[in-house]
């Protein structure tokens, strides 16, 4: 009987490990990561304090990818437009290669900023798709908006950019493409997604939230040329208002406009036709340089090392209704709309002019001096055809995007 | 077959009652050619269970239920003898004949379900006698056991420091995986073998090997390839080493007490430097002691018994290179009728200390290198102060019950652990100018790994009759392996002597990571024998694990084989074919099969970041081998002939993904199964006695083996990976040297010096030899005097010298004066001696362009050597000790003197071309490179005497 069971107990524990998978399965992983399909709960995406979001993880993953892209993307465009220029010994090549449109797609540097580019839209794709996942019962209903209208907006912005800043085709004659998803896309129809993904985050917006998106809106339509008849009902919902600014924090990662061209550094420098044109206290106040005696070039001073990078602003809704205007896409005066511009940066009122004529030249003059270091004078110097005052004439430049990385080729 | 093992079983039971009444006593003793008693000789019925091994004094007593039983009595390296028990009752003293290549007691692991005679494995497994190889080389760890004693296996030490990692070099080498350690599996435990580089660089990681006291030891064998090792599934591409710890024996205690003394020395002066003496004044001599006393015997409950107390304090010829392990062991066994257990513990206790020479820019052989003026980054003070250590506890412990509920029917379980914490300690004390640092830093790490394995198995040998049996095996096996690091880094202390991590005032860092595997296999077997002649087998295996993808359901390893023996030949004694086909596997890093997030502090709160892109499709590289061989044996003179074929399918090539699939490309390389890589090898190998003298008082043993190995890349995928001067591209060697070199360029008017141009990239060589083998003898003299030799040698590799590189380019023209690499130097000052356009100074600018440290392809150097490894004089004293004591209490003692690496011949450039300055194995999830010699410490020349005593 002791045999019998001896050999039962023994075939028992070789085909107990059958069920072996479960055991598998449960390994433990590190505890600084977190595996997908964990992320899709409320508490991940934040809470709520008294009715106010409260950013969780998600949310903030998001937000990171916003930091990490924003003040190189707009460094980038700046010197490929004329507010950025390199000196004669820069310690990084990229801003001088920018300027001088020496840009070669192996370059580790445009791995960077494309890879910072995708990394917003597919952070904000990812943490979308967890929201889709996630059960919403029982969170109240502030926490589910914001969770939604983040996700939807950053992966607007990100669209955007995506189709505003990069193009893997050098040559002009033919239709500007990224890629998305390792696919061929025309960068037309990335803004065409943009806009539907932007409108959609419109269900979820608070009213501060809608002047924002809203604001996003209004410059992807007039940027991709997709200007509805409805405009008007879009460029209301900006509102006017002083408070509207949207900045991403740099609290503990520096700001490329510090780092490249600030007081510390010798990577690139102010434009000295960006500085002649500052013609007004307004703009001055807005754009504040200096000569820096280490190597006697100009530098910026309106960002120290951590500071925030504005990214949608109410100077900006001001201006885009500035547009709307001068092309009769919506009623208005255009001068005063420019002077409340100027009120906000000299509240004194010396700076205000007393007529202004709705004409691209003085339309792009404010987008220049009151837009600088804000990714918008490159765009405008492509829209416009504008020959700009950078380094090389603008329109005679290979390379009006910033290329995209041959590693998207190669597939 | 339930029918049958229910018969057996009511067959068991009616016959027990008969097998009780009626027993026949056997007495009688086995004794040597020369009348001496052979302890621990087997004396067994054959055909059953029924057994005993004869006592002290080569004494035994067999009961036994037949009258007509077949008597067989065996011992190894003895030809094994077979009586009526009639014939053994009228003559009761049995006299063994030496037999030198007795392949029919050796036994070996087989698979992982079975052990087998040598004779009857259709693969070539070594079977290393570990006492015998202590005694005749002086080797005191693994690695220079395992060195030159396998064919097909390249073993050496990274570095010549005490405590520094082991390099594998497993037949072909047909993979890119930086990970090519054996599985090592110690009395059934799977052993930890990382290197641990928590506080140092790979070149200067702790070896868990280390922990392994060789005196312990009795067999280590090793598995090579697939077509062996298929049985152990996922991860036994790289072959896999069994070691078995010793027994008890005999009845009686034995005592023995073993103490070395080491002396180290440099084995060699640098000769390239312009300035030699500072490095070459750097090096001292190292005394280090090996102590150890072993107990053995057997209980009167009949349960044996082994124990140990072992102390190894090591000091290399580096100064503050130490060494420190305390050991215990304790081994209990017991073989009953129906039941064997087995218990086995060890514990070490290790310190480390680990001075710091190595790549980095503080390192002392840098520093005494890199110009003519030595120590140009610190002082040498500086240096000293700088206390870099592991400490280590580890437990590695055993347990194996195996029962026989009836004949023929084995069930068995084994459980083993493996434990180890270490304690990395870095500290760079206050006051002293180490850059940016003066007021200190200081790196803490706690580092735990466990290893867990547990089988089931059960077999069952069905005899057909006679001449033929089947034997089946299922066994079930699941492995857990884990890893836990924490760490901290800070700086800026108070004051000097105050350096408590609570004291500094910054922390740099703080981290906390986790790694775990988990495996679970069934394995299931069948092998044929007929006649004791041919066997056949074939297994399969199934393997799950979390390191496997999701879409990955689980993996499959066939293996099959056969042999065939003659025996009694004209022309051999024994004669054996063999062919083995197998497959087997190499594991996914960490994070390869799932994508994870990591999380961090952003200016938002808390959030995550994209960390790796899993692959769900992911599955580990599998190894297919074809191996075929003959063993043959004629007299005294043994030859092993081993061809094999490898094709590795599903390689891991880690990618960069284009950011727009989804994942950015900087954040983790993306692993995909790949590439191919094919790899074939030729392995002979010879042992034989080629003189005895008629009065045996000169015995002359010669044994030498030659290895021939070639891998080719097949496929990448198309992806073209290079890491310095390596590459992963297709047609070349895995991991094969392809950079380019400089040429001197002249002006075309007059003809001097103005520059170098770069060629293209070429292929330049690899870092794994075409040949290795090793080749040595023992001869024995007056019985008791006995000189053995050991060479090993390599031939068709190269290594990239990256130290005379960054020698050569660490001034520029106009700091020449500084400049410490002689070449250079003495280049440009011949090119200056000479007429430009003359062919003397076309001769010295190319010359000097090549050795000026631009390109890489200058330093690809051949490594082909010879050594001397080992020299070994041993005198066994055991009859002049009793003479002169007058008392017989000592069973043996033996005197004796070895020197380790002696003499080197090579065509390397560098000090030392047996070295890795990458380190040894590790997990890497991008290409690598191997085969470097980067400021690495070359090996150290050894003088040991030993004096052991048995009681």
């Amino acid at each position: 009987m002791k045999t019998i069971y001896n050999t039962l107990f023994a075939i028992v524990m070789i085909f107990s490990m059958s069920s072996c998978e479960s055991w598998i399965n449960d390994a433990e992983t590190s505890p600084n990561v977190i595996t997908e399909g964990d992320m899709n709960k409320p508490e991940y995406f934040g809470s709520s304090d008294n009715g106010s979001f409260v950013f969780g993880p998600n949310i903030s993953s998001i937000l990171n990818k916003a930091i990490d892209l924003y003040s190189p993307l707009y460094m980038y465009a700046g010197a490929m437009s004329d507010e950025v220029s390199a000196p004669a010994t820069p310690n990084s090549l990229i801003y001088r290669d920018l300027s001088q449109d020496n840009l070669n797609v192996h370059d580790g540097s445009l791995r960077g900023i494309w890879t910072n580019a995708q990394s917003l839209y597919s952070m904000s794709e990812l943490m979308l798709g967890y929201a889709k996942e996630t059960d919403w019962s029982g969170s109240e209903a502030v926490v589910k908006n914001n969770a939604y209208w983040y996700c939807y907006f950053y992966k607007g912005l990100a669209l955007y950019n995506l189709a505003s800043y990069f193009n893997a085709n050098a040559d002009k004659s033919n239709d500007a493409y990224i890629y998305m998803h390792g696919m061929k896309t025309s960068n037309s129809t990335v803004y065409l997604e943009a806009i539907e993904t932007l409108r959609q985050s419109l269900a979820y917006a608070d009213p501060y939230q809608k002047r924002v998106a809203n604001t996003a809106l209004v410059r992807l339509m007039i940027m991709s040329n997709n200007i509805p008849s409805d405009i008007a009902n879009y460029a209301n919902e900006m509102m006017i208002a002083n408070d509207l600014d949207v900045t991403i924090s740099h609290e503990l990662q520096s700001n490329t406009f510090y780092t490249a061209m600030g007081e510390n550094s010798r990577d690139a420098m102010v434009n000295q036709t960006f500085v002649d044109a500052l013609s007004s206290k307004a703009a001055v106040n807005h754009n504040p340089t200096t000569i820096n005696p280490g190597n006697n070039v100009t530098i910026q001073e309106r960002f120290n090392q951590f500071d925030p990078q504005v990214i949608i602003s109410y100077v900006e809704a001001e201006l885009l209704r500035a547009e709307l205007i001068m092309t009769n896409k919506i009623s208005g005066d255009f001068t005063e709309t420019i002077n409340r511009v100027n009120r906000y940066y000299d509240n004194t009122g010396s700076s205000d002019e007393n007529s202004i004529a709705p004409l691209v030249d003085n339309l792009v003059h404010y987008r220049r001096v009151f837009l600088s270091w804000y990714g918008q004078r490159l765009l405008d110097e492509r829209r416009f055809n504008l020959e700009g005052e950078g380094e090389l004439n603008f329109q005679t430049r290979k390379w009006q995007y910033i290329a995209i990385d041959d590693i998207e080729y190669s597939n | 077959m339930r029918l049958r093992i229910i018969g057996l079983l009511f067959c068991l039971v009616v016959i027990t009652p008969s097998y009780v009444m009626a027993q026949t006593i056997i007495k009688g003793s086995v004794v040597t050619e020369d009348n001496k008693p052979l302890i621990g000789a087997t004396v067994a019925e054959i055909n059953t269970t029924n057994g005993v091994v004869t006592d002290n004094n080569g004494h035994f007593i067999l009961k036994t239920s037949r009258s007509d039983a077949q008597i067989q009595i065996s011992f190894i390296g003895y030809k094994k003898q077979s009586f009526r028990v009639s014939k053994l009752q009228e003559s009761p003293v049995v006299t063994m004949k030496q037999d030198g290549f007795n392949l029919d007691e050796i036994q070996v692991q087989a698979s992982i379900s079975n052990r087998r005679t040598l004779r009857s494995t259709p693969v070539a497994v070594a079977h290393i006698d570990v006492e015998d190889k202590l005694l005749e080389s002086g080797a005191d760890n693994l690695t220079s056991v395992l060195s030159g004693s396998v064919e097909g296996l390249q073993v050496f030490q990274v570095n010549g420091k005490a405590g520094s990692g082991t390099k594998f070099n497993v037949r072909s080498s047909a993979s890119f995986s930086t990970m090519k350690d054996p599985i090592v599996i110690i009395d059934g435990v799977r052993m930890i073998t990382s290197n641990y580089s928590d506080v140092t660089s790979s070149q200067d990681a702790m070896s868990a090997l280390n922990d392994l006291n060789m005196d312990d030891v009795a067999s280590v064998e090793v598995m090579k390839g697939p077509s062996a090792a298929a049985s152990y599934g996922a991860e036994a591409s790289n072959g896999v080493i069994i070691i078995q710890t010793k027994k008890g024996k005999t009845d009686q205690m034995s005592v023995t007490a073993k103490v070395s003394t080491i002396v180290s020395k440099s084995a060699d002066d640098y000769s390239y430097l312009v300035n030699s003496a500072p490095i070459n004044d750097f090096y001292q001599t190292g005394v280090g002691t090996n102590a150890n006393v072993g107990i053995s015997g057997r209980s009167q409950s009949d349960v044996s018994y082994y124990a140990s107390v072992n102390y190894r304090g090591a000091e290399s010829y580096v100064p503050g290179n130490t060494d420190d392990r305390l050991g215990l062991r304790l081994n209990l066994d017991k073989k009953g009728k129906w039941y064997e257990w087995s218990v086995n513990s060890q514990y070490t206790n290790g310190k480390l200390s680990v001075p710091l020479t190595d790549q980095s820019k503080y390192s002392a052989t840098w520093n005494l290198m890199r110009t003519v003026e030595p120590w140009p980054f610190l002082t040498e003070e500086a240096w000293n102060a700088i206390d870099i250590q592991y400490d280590n506890d580890r437990y590695i412990g055993g347990a194996k019950l195996k029962l026989t509920p009836f004949k023929d029917f084995h069930v068995w379980g084994n459980v083993g652990y493996d434990q180890n914490n270490v304690f990395g300690y870095n500290l760079y004390p206050y006051g002293f100018d180490y850059g940016s640092i003066s007021k200190g830093q200081k790196k803490e790490t706690n580092h735990t790994t466990k290893s867990m394995n547990v089988e089931f198995g059960a077999d069952y040998l069905w005899r057909v009759n006679d001449r033929s049996n089947f034997q089946f095996s299922l066994v079930s096996q699941i492995n857990r392996y884990y890893d836990r690091v924490n760490s901290i880094s800070v700086q800026d202390f108070p004051s000097p002597g105050v350096d408590g991590i609570g004291t500094a005032g910054k922390v740099n860092g703080v981290s906390e990571n986790v790694f775990e595997k988990r495996i679970q296999g069934y394995y299931g077997e069948v092998n044929y024998t007929y006649d004791d002649k041919l066997f056949v087998g074939a297994g399969i295996r199934r393997d799950q694990s979390n390191l496997i993808g999701e879409n990955v359901a689980s993996i499959w390893y066939p293996q099959m084989n056969a042999a065939y023996v003659w025996d009694d030949m004209r022309w051999a004694d024994q004669f054996k074919v063999r062919g083995a086909y197998g497959e087997s596997g190499r594991l996914p890093n960490p994070y390869d099969a799932q994508s994870t997030y990591i999380g961090t502090q952003t200016p938002t709160g808390s959030a995550y970041d994209y960390y790796i892109k899993g692959n769900p499709n992911i599955q580990p590289e599998r190894t297919r081998e074809l191996e075929l061989g003959l063993d043959w044996t004629l007299t005294k003179h043994r030859v092993a002939f081993t061809s094999y074929f490898q094709k590795t399918v599903n390689s891991i090539i880690y990618t960069d993904l284009p950011p727009s699939e989804g994942w950015p490309t900087n954040q983790g390389k993306y692993a995909q199964n790949l590439g191919e890589i094919k790899g074939s090898g030729i392995e002979l190998s010879y042992n034989g006695t080629i003189y005895q003298s008629s009065s045996d008082n000169l015995k002359v043993d010669f044994f030498a083996n030659i290895s021939y190995q070639t891998n080719e890349v097949l496929s990448t995928g198309g992806v073209v990976q290079n890491v310095w001067a390596t590459t992963i591209r297709e047609g070349l060697p895995v991991y094969a040297f392809y950079t380019s070199s400089n040429e001197a360029t002249f002006d075309p008017t007059t003809k001097e010096y103005t520059g170098v141009s770069t060629t293209d990239p070429e292929y330049l060589g690899k870092p794994t030899p075409d040949y290795t083998g090793s080749f040595g003898f023992n001869v024995k003299m007056y019985k008791n005097l006995t000189l053995s030799a050991l060479f090993n040698y390599a031939m068709g590799f190269q290594l990239y010298n990256v130290t005379q590189r960054n020698i050569a380019r660490a001034t520029n023209d106009e700091g020449l004066a500084l400049n410490n690499y002689k070449p250079r130097v003495e280049a440009y000052s011949q090119m200056k001696e000479y007429t430009p356009g003359s062919a003397e100074y076309i001769y010295w600018a190319n010359e000097y362009a090549a050795n000026n440290g631009a390109q890489r392809g200058d330093f690809i150097q051949d490594g082909d050597f010879l050594r001397l490894s080992a020299l070994t004089l041993s005198y066994d004293m055991t009859s002049f000790v009793k003479e002169t004591l007058k008392t017989d209490c000592f069973k043996s003692a033996r005197l004796s003197f070895s020197g380790n690496n002696l003499f080197l011949w090579t065509k390397y450039e560098g000090s030392d071309p047996e070295i890795d300055g990458s380190g040894a194995s590790s997990f890497s999830r991008s290409a690598t490179y191997s085969g470097i010699d980067w400021t690495t410490v070359p090996r150290a020349r050894t003088f040991t005497t030993t004096l052991s005593l048995t009681f």
